[in-house]
């Protein structure tokens, strides 16, 4: 199963990567080869195989609804690169 | 006085004693890395300002508390993706070279509880991405042994800040062997609990069902006094445990007889370097002559173990990276038009070559097409393996394999690092599928003056009987005593 | 060529928790932005998601309530997509075992019952707000809601209708109401309303292409909206063409649907279950506490009002809209008679559903925000029994009581609205009355009945509205005929 540009383009999508077509190129022969080297698991016949249920050993896996305090806005605020009057700012998705 | 080149438990009884000053020690291990790192490079960001200040005080509170901490007033190093307060932390990526937590892991928490010291941040791979520490953002980590050679990674830092007595500790995480391989490839002690037994909150993590919380030591006796802080149930963490089964210091005990040792029959048809391979085979001589009953055991799925933990590592990966958009912290993109721009360019300016394509691969293998026939197969897969280990538990208390296949490679400038080295990991990262506990001990040295590791694997919450095996083989071969000073101290 | 609808809607509840789903910031509505955010539901690196049991043990109530099957076993799952309100670009939902399956809801619909089915019911979360700032082209982002618990609740393509959409809807919020799952304020958010809409000549078994319809923040714009996007599907399929399978945003203002996206072939969630999160187990202990926690619901509660209390269908429907008022009925029932006897039912359901209902209405306020209580009212219908002021005096002494919350009777007092019931005193005023009134007397001897209530208007009037009205009407029909 060898994968086209097309197919990286669409990876590049998913991941929010810009390629360009020279990266597109290297992206390519790497992945492919790396995929290459993943066909050793079709070796092995799994699909008669269910997933089986993993019963959680965490007698604790919820939490009570209490509230507790938050971070301070500045806290909140402070590693964001652009923030404006106390909320995060990106560039405008109404065109 | 070297002070620099004790142990931590060698230390807690000079402290008791007032035979040695927390201030001493500080500013000691300090100089110590302040004439070692430049050659070594196992710090991104350095905390000693915080540190010496820690010090003065910190006499005076240990001797008026009664019941302190083993690890009060040790210096130690934190890996770079376990997020503390105030201090920087990048995960060795350009994408967080600014980014200041504004809260502490919880495992940092425990430490600052004990009032151990905090001596910086070390060196990694790129959001744990890669097996030589070649792959951090910011700088190369060398091999304290040889400094042409790689420290392994992706806690490379670590390593080889306590292989060069830079830190007496050094708290990292595991997902494929992070921690255990470069303790082998620089002769220290690397363990990576059961998972759950230690706190994932705070740390940075590409694959949250794979990484684990550990350290890496000198001795395994620090190895058993650093988990007996650090293993706690933290509310804050849904895959966190209590486990009942502490006390960790009370398996440092030596006698190993009748204890079952299993060797998997799949790995010996590896290929080993042969110095491995003499060094395994002496150590076995060794176990057994200590009363160890080597058995034969059998991992039948083992072959497909690398492929199956690269699948769900670059899945995970996928989707626990995808926060890095430039909008809530972190690197931001300049000059951009519209906010797909500002996610392309942040994205791609962030991350390196390694962890891009993991982030692709992820991607394709959770997308329809390809779910089924890959990150399911891998789900399977990791099945089938824990089926394996429970089987072979049934026969043995213990399995043991080298470390790594392979000793400390020479720094190179190749890039397509992701399956090809991981050949280093591939008995490793069998215990990150399985959420098994294990151990990587010295056991030996290369021709050429590498050291070589032994690991051993134990099932879940085994850790006693991990600590106990790990202690007797210590106690009976001095390779932990052999420290990494060659290092020429250049001015 | 006639046409059928098909409708499924894909409805979103905010839970009514103290804290979010994952952490515990708080869900209050309306706090300065971003201030109710914690590493964890700003998506730091490093945080960690821990459920909250209330979001779950809400989620199966709603399950119980809709006639769904609860799972033992749950996993939380990532809907991997970007956006900027998604801190963590990806929505922690139940893609592959949700907590709820299989229900369905009775709905009326012009007096006939229909089955509307439910697919299924999960647990998810919010996400942040956006507010767009086009002046500077930039859009801001507060996380306060980002995190807190939803559910979604996925109906089958049984809605055939407008109509029955809303009282589809109508139902189900009640319904929340009652279980105190949600608060149900669309204006808000906290309940939000996606329809999925084909249509397909009549007849015809298998579906037509379907459109997503969203935004659509009241009952009136999805009825709106459906009735709006049945209509052009139609148009584009008689004109020849294909529906395309998109998503479109409903305008209110201009009451049409605008195209947003077409699906891609591209678009993928890339869903698998969230490794950071437990699968949790929801045992049989958990769900029979609930069932015998669960409050009786409206359908239930409209059927025991009609057959406990003798009420015409249309009062008990009026009177269990919402838990409130029911209970409000009930007690002030029990009050006024400990019988509680059809006739003093019905005095007070015509109390509720006339005099409460247009002063709430006046008000434009809830029940809940007015001073009235079931023994206010009692102590207001006893007066009237005891014909210590009138009707008409009542419904004054009813609208100073719902807002003051002084005791009837107090109102009465100080008011003067005291109802003359003195016959002597009446018949001296009866008397001037018909002595001032010569030409109404000879009318209503004439036969003109009209001239009648004339004089007891008169004789009102003279009394400042404070005659008792039947022993005025049987005074100056004495006073006529002697
Ligand atoms: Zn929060």
């Amino acid at each position: 199963m060898k994968l086209s540009l097309k197919d990286i383009e669409n990876m590049g999508l998913w991941s929010k990567l810009k390629l360009d077509h020279q990266e597109k190129e290297v992206f390519l022969d790497r992945i492919n080869k790396t995929l290459q080297k993943l066909e050793i698991i079709k070796e092995l016949a799994t699909d008669h195989l269910e997933l089986s249920l993993d019963k959680p050993i965490h007698s604790k896996a919820l939490r009570d609804d209490q509230v507790q305090p938050s971070m301070s806005r500045d806290q909140a605020l402070k590693n964001a690169q652009e923030t404006w009057d106390g909320m995060f700012s990106v560039p405008s998705i109404l065109d | 006085m070297e002070s620099y080149k004790l142990t931590v438990h060698e230390i807690w009884n000079l402290v008791n004693k007032r035979e040695i000053s927390i201030k001493e020690l500080v500013r000691d291990v300090i100089e110590r890395i302040d004439s070692t790192e430049r050659q070594i490079g196992s710090f991104i960001t350095f905390n000693w300002d915080e540190a010496l200040y820690q010090a003065e005080t910190l006499d005076t509170l240990i001797s008026e508390e009664s019941d302190s901490s083993k690890l009060a007033g040790i210096p130690l190093g934190v890996e770079d993706n376990i997020c503390t307060l105030d201090i920087r932390t990048t995960s060795a990526s350009r994408m967080l070279e600014n980014f200041t937590p504004p809260y502490d892991a919880s495992v940092v928490e425990k430490l600052k509880q004990c009032h151990s010291i905090i001596l910086g941040k070390l060196n990694m791979d790129e959001f744990g991405m890669g097996s030589s520490t070649q792959n951090s953002a910011f700088k190369v980590t060398k091999n304290p042994w040889n400094l042409h050679k790689v420290a392994g990674g992706a806690a490379g830092g670590g390593a080889a800040a306590v292989a060069a007595d830079q830190v007496f500790c050094a708290i990292g995480s595991d997902s494929s062997g992070c921690l255990r391989q470069p303790a082998a490839f620089c002769g220290v002690v690397g363990f990576k609990p059961t998972y759950g037994l230690v706190s994932r909150f705070g740390l940075v993590t590409s694959a949250p069902s794979l990484e684990q919380v550990g350290c890496i030591t000198k001795d395994v006796t620090d190895c058993a006094y650093v988990l007996e802080e650090i293993a706690f149930y933290d509310s804050k963490d849904s895959t966190s445990i209590k486990d009942d089964s502490c006390g960790y210091l009370g398996y440092l005990v030596d006698g190993i007889r009748g204890l079952k040792i299993g060797i998997p029959r799949e790995i010996f048809d590896e290929s080993w370097d042969p110095d491995i391979r003499a060094c395994i085979d002496r150590s076995i001589e060794i176990l057994k002559n200590l009363g160890a009953e080597i058995i034969d055991i059998t991992l039948p799925h083992f072959k497909y173990a690398t492929a199956s933990q690269f699948i769900i590592m670059c899945c995970e990966s996928s989707s626990n990276l995808a926060r890095y958009d430039g909008i809530k912290y972190g690197k931001r993109a300049r000059d951009v038009n519209d906010l797909e721009e500002l996610y392309c360019k942040t994205r791609s300016q962030g991350f390196g070559q390694e962890v891009k394509e993991r982030i692709m691969l992820g991607n394709l293998f959770l997308s329809r097409q390809y779910y089924d026939s890959h990150y399911k197969k891998a789900l399977k897969i990791r099945e089938l393996l824990r089926n394996d280990f429970r089987k072979a538990y049934e026969k043995c208390h213990l399995i043991l394999t080298p470390t790594s296949p392979i000793l400390a490679y020479d720094l190179s400038n190749e890039t397509n690092l992701s399956v090809t080295t991981n050949y280093s990991k591939r008995y490793t990262l069998l215990a990150n599928l399985t959420g098994i506990p294990a151990i990587s001990i010295p056991c030996g040295f290369s021709e050429e003056g590498l050291p070589v590791g032994i690991q051993f694997m134990a099932d879940t919450f085994k850790e006693g009987t991990l600590l106990k095996v790990a202690y007797t083989f210590e106690r009976n071969t001095d390779y932990h005593m052999k420290r990494a000073m060659k290092l020429e101290v250049t001015e | 060529m006639k046409y059928q609808t098909v409708v499924g809607l894909e409805i979103h509840v905010e839970l009514k928790t103290q804290s979010k789903m994952f952490c515990s910031c708080s869900t209050a509505f309306g706090g300065q932005p971003n201030s109710q955010c914690c590493p964890v539901c700003l998506g730091m690196p490093g945080a960690l998601p821990v459920i909250n049991r209330r979001a779950v043990e809400l989620a199966i109530k709603t399950g119980l309530a809709l006639n769904c099957k609860i799972s033992e076993y749950n996993t939380m799952d990532r809907k991997n997509y970007f956006y900027p309100d998604l801190p963590k670009a990806y929505q922690t939902t139940q893609q592959y075992h949700p907590i709820c399956k299989d229900g369905y809801l009775d709905i009326e619909i012009d007096g006939k019952k229909k089955r509307i089915g439910i697919t299924r019911i999960h647990l998810e979360e919010d996400a942040g707000k956006l507010i767009h700032d086009t002046d500077n082209s930039r859009s801001l982002i507060d996380y306060n809601r980002a995190g807190v618990p939803l559910i979604e609740i996925v109906t089958e393509p049984h809605i055939g209708s407008s109509d029955e959409a809303v009282a589809f809807l109508d139902e189900l919020r009640k319904i929340l109401l009652y279980l105190e799952v949600s608060d149900c304020k669309m204006q808000e958010g906290s309940l939000r309303c996606d329809v999925n809409l084909s249509i397909k000549p009549q007849g015809q078994t298998k579906l037509g292409t379907r459109t997503e319809m969203k935004n659509l923040n009241s009952f009136r714009a999805v009825q709106r909206a459906i009735k709006n996007e049945a209509q052009r599907q139609k148009t584009v399929l008689e004109a020849g063409g294909e529906v395309l399978q998109e998503t479109r945003r409903w305008d209110d203002l201009k009451d049409e649907s605008i195209a947003m996206r077409e699906k891609h072939e591209a678009d993928d969630y890339r869903y698998f279950q969230d490794p950071d999160l437990m699968p949790f187990l929801i045992d049989s202990n958990m769900i029979e506490d609930i069932k015998n926690n669960m409050p009786e619901l409206p359908a239930q509660k409209r059927e025991r009002f009609v057959s406990e209390y003798g009420l015409p269908e249309y009062d008990a429907g009026i009177l269990t809209s919402s838990r409130e008022m029911a209970d409000f009925f009930e007690l002030s029932v029990k009050l006024y008679d400990e019988k509680k006897g059809a006739k003093a039912a019905k005095t007070v359901s015509n109390w509720l559903m006339g005099e409460l209902m247009r002063l709430t209405k006046e008000l434009g306020v809830e029940l809940q925000d007015l001073k009235l209580s079931p023994s206010l009212l009692v102590g207001l219908l006893k007066l009237i029994d005891q014909g210590v002021i009138s009707g008409s005096m009542a419904k004054d002494v009813f609208d100073e009581m719902c807002q003051s919350g002084k005791e009837p009777d107090k109102i009465v007092e100080e008011k003067g609205f005291r109802q003359i019931s003195d016959i002597d005193q009446l018949r001296d005023i009866v008397r001037e009355v018909i002595q001032e009134n010569p030409k109404s007397i000879s009318d209503y001897k004439a036969g003109k009945k009209k001239a009648f209530g004339y004089l007891v208007g008169q004789t009102m009037k003279k009394t400042k509205g404070k005659a008792n009205p039947q022993l005025v009407n049987k005074i100056l029909q004495d006073e006529i005929n002697k």
